[in-house]
């Protein structure tokens, strides 16, 4: 006779669910990198292999935006500025000083992880809606920074970006480039597990749960705020450059505005706030939806906006509320079964 | 009790929140390897005086010496990992951590797989309910098992000493029981415990020495079974007598 209490079929979350060691785990990564190898075959035209690399770059923001906002509780608005940080910089290293692709790339996510620490300043004091607008005004300031600095191109924009180039050859098609976002994914959503079951990843749950009983169990609530801003901003960085070499090369602060703000927040809502694999499939959900919508430009932010309030009402746990549900269901009927069998 | 033995004094502590000033001057000495018990009423500043020690709020003025050290002012992380925690009510768990998530989250200042392994053991041992619902999210306990994983998380930091805030609180008598007397057996352990109490009676019984806080200063304290049969503490916290003797017989 099984304890539905203690029986090891017991319903799990996605985070009791990754527990063992990360080596012993690595195995369904590596198969899971290996399924996505032929995914640019398999699409039909260019045009999915554009969404395909996309998908990619917005998985990446996404999850990281799920650490600081997911894991750790901080409302953060503004995380479209930390991409547009991380594009310019990569931008400008290419462009102005002649680096490579593989030397803009962590030369962006450093920057970024700097302006992160600077947007995680003022969640010391605020709180909830305080914090949210203090970060949408300091994403504003970036965005109305570009357009003001001829240096970065201003509301021109920004051409003639490098694609990425690997042993002499550019990357300049959908296809290979899908190759230089597609291993970085994976490794981003891999590490992002793995934070989530060590120490880090509890100190930021406490966090959100309940700073002053996190401070009460030793944790320095200042400094794994910090940490959560500054992981966040690596993602953002990473998602920055990535799409600044993305083919044709071009940035413009239009693609920074309120409107992807909310397109990025979406993505995390919908999929279940501090859910994982929920945040990935919001991902590519919004990613799909706003490249269909890109001619009803105007109308972006009011369906948007809306599926926000609409998901927050009746669906607060959103998509990776159900997976999770649908686990726990699982769980309990294999325990029914069992008992049955037993009978 | 003298200076010598003593794990934590405090000497004059003020504090509060705001502008509202809650501790008019409190001073006490807890001795190493013992159990005191803060009693008061409500609103007479017990929980407050715990966050003054535990450093969640910061007094202004006083001092707190714990181990040797100054650790009025200090951030609570700090003060953690010299090694006095407090442990929160069992409603402030987490509920949408597991158990053991929970019980690990108390061992953030440890590092080291083993280390933690071996915390979560010692948990285990004095609570062992705790390891048959392990991976169930704390939210489903019932009070008392949140208590208890409460206290856990607490030893999870490998304290020298415990500042517990009401461990009886909205509890059952029969539960209670229970819980003070895995307390007791985690004090014989060598642990030192300070803690917060409304249940005057089963406190004073447990422990072995006794603060009565009012209006900000200690306004009482001795030895506890002195307290126990002061008429002072008697009429203004204890009821009856015959289960003064009953609870102790429990014990």
């Amino acid at each position: 006779m099984t304890d539905p209490m203690t029986d090891e079929t017991a319903p799990v979350t996605e985070g009791a669910m990754m527990r063992a060691t990360p080596v012993r785990h690595l195995a369904p990564w590596l198969v899971g990198l290996a399924v996505m190898v032929p995914l640019p075959w398999v699409a039909f035209n260019d045009y999915q292999r554009y969404l395909l690399d996309l998908i990619l770059i917005n998985v990446i923001l996404a999850v990281g935006l799920n650490i600081v906002k997911g894991f750790a509780g901080q409302v953060t608005v503004g995380h479209v500025a930390l991409m547009a940080i991380g594009a310019y910089t990569s931008a400008v290293l290419t462009t102005k000083f002649g680096a490579p692709f593989w030397f803009a790339l962590p030369g962006a996510m450093l920057m970024t992880a700097v302006a992160g620490a600077i947007v995680g300043i003022p969640s010391f004091r605020l709180e909830g809606a305080y914090l949210a607008l203090a970060t949408l005004g300091l994403a504003e300031s970036v965005r109305i920074f570009i357009s003001a600095t001829d240096y970065l191109g201003a509301s021109v924009g920004y051409s003639d970006i490098p694609p990425p180039s690997l042993f002499g050859m550019p990357l300049n098609s959908f296809r290979s480039y899908y190759f230089v976002v597609m291993p970085l994914a994976v490794a981003g959503v891999y590490f992002s597990f793995c934070m989530l079951r060590s120490n880090i990843g509890r100190a930021f749950k406490a966090l959100r749960e309940d700073p002053l009983a996190a401070a009460a169990s030793g944790i320095n609530v200042r400094k794994y705020k910090s940490l959560a801003f500054i992981v966040s901003a690596l993602y953002a960085g990473c998602a920055g450059s990535l799409a600044a070499h993305m083919s044709p090369g071009f940035l413009h602060p239009n693609s920074y505005t309120l409107v992807e703000m909310v397109t990025v927040l979406l993505m995390v809502v919908l999929g279940g706030i501090g859910h994982v694999w929920g945040g990935i499939i919001g991902a590519i959900i919004v990613t799909i939806i706003y490249d269909l919508t890109r001619e009803y430009y105007q109308y972006q932010l009011l369906i948007f906006g809306l599926v926000i309030v609409l998901t927050v009402m009746f669906m607060p746990t959103g998509i990776g509320g159900i997976i999770d549900r649908y686990l726990v269901n699982r769980g309990f009927a294999a325990i029914r079964k069992a008992r049955k069998d037993a009978a | 009790m003298t200076t010598a033995d003593a794990i934590l004094t405090s000497a004059d502590v003020v504090g509060g929140y705001g502008t509202v000033q809650i501790l008019n001057g409190v001073t006490l000495k807890v001795a190493r390897g013992q159990i005191v018990a803060l009693l008061g009423g409500n609103g007479t500043g017990k929980s407050t005086m715990l966050k003054a020690l535990s450093g969640l709020i910061k007094p202004w003025s006083g001092s707190i010496v714990f181990d040797g050290e100054r650790i009025d002012g200090m951030r609570p992380d700090r003060i953690v990992r010299l090694g006095l925690v407090q442990v929160t009510q069992g409603k402030e768990a987490y509920p949408a951590m597991t158990v053991e998530e929970n019980l690990l989250l108390g061992a953030h200042v440890i590092t080291g797989r083993a280390a933690r392994a071996r915390g979560l053991e010692r948990a285990y041992t004095y609570f062992p309910i705790l390891k048959e619902r392990r991976r169930q999210l704390s939210g489903t306990l019932s009070g008392g098992q949140l208590q208890m994983l409460c206290i856990g998380r607490g030893l999870m930091s490998e304290p020298k000493m415990m500042l517990l805030d009401e461990p009886s609180a909205a509890l059952a008598p029969q539960v209670v029981l229970d819980i003070f007397r895995t307390i007791f057996r985690i004090c014989r352990d060598g642990m030192t415990l300070l803690m917060v109490e409304q249940n005057v009676r089963m406190a004073l019984l447990l422990a072995e020495y006794g603060y009565v806080i009012k209006d900000g200063v200690i306004h009482l304290e001795g030895p506890a079974e002195k307290m126990i049969s002061d008429d002072a503490v008697r009429l203004s916290y204890l009821g009856g007598t015959v289960a003064d003797r009953d609870a102790k017989m429990a014990l």
